[in-house]
């Protein structure tokens, strides 16, 4: 039985994403071992960010908070509350769709528009790829 | 010149110091103290734990030393266990875990991946359920816990 974190740590290691995300819904002991190693790498090379967490929420974040939508999102999985909670555990964050970015959604993007400046960017431009 | 270790339960196993020293902490434990008989106790292996290990250590005495890189990704290393190893590694579950935490505490970097790559292989693919029945652990999340986790990583499936 694998029953303790510093066996169930040291196995994180050797495993890939996909088998780690599964790990993650084992049990509790599982979960709070594993998080780190899942959240440790964070890549948008294969699926931007957009699409990385609730790409439907995402989107939406982008349009006027004053539509209705015709169905409910669990707040709870709202990308910006999904970095707020695993966030930290980030050590290294490959971007590679920067200008998916939402500059407005405020605790992915603030930070790293921040440091980056979009001066040389057409703000329509944003806009526009973003709508 | 031999090395005699002495096991959790008492046992006392006699190896050459090239065997013994395949153990980082050994190793160092040999420097630190300098030559001497008087026995060095490995108060954390049990002595049907140790066997196995001195038994990998002994088939391996003679591999070049692995020069790790702390920056060095195991899951980019290949997940291919040579023969030896495989065969090495056929062992309840229970051993096999025992043989992790040995490698690890005693600093064995290549029987620790060895060790963590045969687990690893054996949950790959596996669903939640089928990791649990596995390893016979007991889901202690409520549906709605573990439908809200499976969710907020649902990114990594691709990956």
């Amino acid at each position: 039985m694998i029953d303790t974190p510093e066996l169930v740590f040291l196995i994180g290691q050797h495993l890939h994403p996909a088998d780690l995300r599964r790990c993650a819904q084992v049990s509790q002991l599982w979960h709070e071992t594993l998080i780190p190693w899942l959240w440790r790498e964070l890549d948008d090379s294969e699926r931007p960010w957009y699409q990385m967490f609730d790409e439907v929420e995402t989107l939406l974040g982008a349009l006027d908070d004053s539509i209705m939508l015709p169905f409910e999102i669990d707040p709870r999985l709202r990308p910006s509350e999904i970095i707020h909670k695993y966030g930290h555990h980030i050590r290294r964050l490959r971007i590679t769709h920067i200008w998916t970015l939402d500059p407005r959604e405020e605790s992915i993007s603030q930070g790293l528009h921040t440091h980056l400046k979009f001066e040389d960017s057409d703000p329509d431009y944003i806009e526009d790829t973003i709508k | 010149m031999p090395v005699t270790l002495t096991s959790l339960d008492d046992v006392k196993f006699t190896v050459d110091k090239d065997v013994a020293e395949r153990s980082i902490l050994i190793k160092n434990m040999i420097e630190d103290v300098g030559e001497s008989d008087s026995p060095i106790p490995l108060p954390n292996v049990s002595s049907a734990v140790l066997k196995k290990v001195i038994e990998y250590c002994e088939h391996h005495r003679n591999d070049p030393v692995q020069v790790q890189d702390e920056t060095d990704d195991p899951r980019k290393r290949s997940n291919d266990i040579e023969e030896w190893d495989m065969k090495f590694m056929a062992v309840d579950q229970e051993m096999l875990f025992e043989i992790i935490l040995a490698a690890n505490y005693l600093d064995i970097k290549p029987l620790l991946d060895v060790g963590c790559k045969t687990v690893a292989n054996i949950i790959k693919g596996k669903t939640p359920e089928e990791i649990r029945k596995t390893f016979n652990i007991v889901n202690d999340f409520t549906p709605e816990e573990e439908a809200q986790i499976k969710k907020e990583n649902e990114w990594a499936e691709d990956r």
